[in-house]
């Protein structure tokens, strides 16, 4: 990436579009994580966009990866603020949520099933990571989990990416 | 990219997947996502399971029902245990302790069972011996590891009273000697195993004393032979 902003700087363009490229597959998958609707696509090519008109002129005082995601995050934080998007939130919430629903009973099914089948296999070598999934559901934060598990911070990351990486074997091989 | 480029963010992947960290983290590792060619690749490859466990409501009440069902486990575990060892009782009214004792009575059963049955079987040959200055020799044939049963009468001998029996050569060398043979039964008749495939072929002299008569009645002979 810092080949392709040094590149893009002296003005090559096809540095630039690729930079923009990488910026907006990113910031699309941050947008969705942070907004969860089909705006999430928009305020990423806004953000790209933006990022791209300023770069040229802007000091980073940080990396340029900071002050990119700066953008982002402040196009994020207008979108929650604008009334007009907040409405479509509210009304929209419920509505979401139940389209997130179908989406995952009609597209997602095999791979809900699959899941659920590899939830259940890990939960029986490796309950840990379906303890704290739970955990996590129930609304508790990290500081409170780790205290309940009387692990640290770290283990407690251990515990969850282990848990991910069986996940992931058992989601592709069917075994754990 | 094979690996992630920090490894102290790289440990925030599924946390981040799952929506479980704090927005300074977020910040951290979204910045980090932006450099890290390895860890976006696994969180966008990932996203769709991620989305799953982070929020589908069947998912959570499944994993929710798996810790339900913990408990309910243990506590079937703990049922079981205490079946088998109560502690408020005592030691020796404990199940368990009444399934070891059991099974230390089977186990010598079993291992008999596993013995084969040539070898808990040796054949015996019998023979009721005469006295000394009767015309014949009773005879025993010595093959391979077999014994020899000697019946013999003594007059007067009672079934449980101690005796004493010796077996001699003929050229008075001391074979065997019981000083304790109580092996009569109500028909005055005594019973002795003699370990004939240990001894040599040739002509032998039983001897049965009783230490609680007198001359001449205290002692009776017998003779038999051994032979190939």
């Amino acid at each position: 990436m810092e080949e392709l902003l040094a590149k893009a700087l002296s003005g090559d363009k096809e540095a630039e579009n690729k930079l923009f490229e990488h910026l907006l597959v990113r910031f699309g998958h941050f947008a969705k994580q942070h907004i969860q609707t089909t705006d999430a696509e928009d305020i990423a090519q806004e953000a790209c966009i933006t990022v791209l008109e300023k770069y040229k002129n802007e000091e980073f005082s940080n990396s340029f990866q900071a002050w990119a995601y700066g953008v982002l995050k402040m196009k994020i934080g207008n979108y929650f603020q604008s009334a007009a998007s907040r409405r479509k939130n509210v009304a929209a919430g419920q509505a979401f949520e139940n389209n997130m629903a179908d989406i995952s009973q009609t597209n997602d099914f095999e791979l809900k099933r699959k899941l659920m089948n590899c939830l259940k296999k890990i939960n029986k070598v490796n309950s840990r990571y379906t303890q704290v999934l739970n955990l996590v559901h129930q609304g508790y934060k990290t500081d409170e989990i780790t205290e309940m598990l009387q692990v640290n911070r770290n283990n407690y990351y251990v515990i969850l990416n282990r848990g991910r990486k069986m996940l992931k074997k058992c989601l592709e091989s069917d075994r754990v | 990219m094979k690996h992630c480029t920090n490894s102290r963010l790289g440990s925030l992947l599924h946390a981040y997947e799952l929506n479980t960290l704090s927005e300074e983290e977020i910040e951290q590792f979204e910045i980090h996502l932006l450099e890290c060619e390895f860890c976006f690749a696994e969180a966008r490859n990932f996203a769709a399971e991620s989305s799953l466990l982070a929020s589908d409501k069947a998912v959570k009440d499944l994993i929710s029902g798996l810790q339900d069902n913990r408990p309910l486990e243990r506590e079937a575990k703990m049922r079981f245990w205490h079946l088998l060892w109560p502690s408020e009782k005592p030691y020796f009214l404990r199940p368990a302790l009444f399934y070891f004792i059991i099974l230390l009575m089977i186990v010598p059963v079993f291992r008999s069972l596993l013995i084969s049955p040539k070898q808990q079987v040796r054949a015996v040959q019998v023979i009721n011996l005469l006295p000394i200055r009767s015309a014949d020799n009773s005879i025993l044939k010595q093959s391979g590891d077999d014994e020899g049963l000697i019946n013999f009468v003594f007059d007067g001998a009672e079934e449980g009273k101690s005796y004493i029996v010796e077996i001699k050569s003929v050229e008075g060398d001391l074979i065997y000697m019981d000083s304790d043979f109580r092996n009569f039964d109500s028909f005055q008749t005594g019973r002795l195993v003699a370990p004939i495939s240990k001894m040599k072929v040739g002509d032998y002299i039983l001897t049965i004393t009783d230490p609680r008569a007198k001359p001449p009645y205290d002692r009776k002979e017998y003779s038999f032979k051994i032979v190939r």
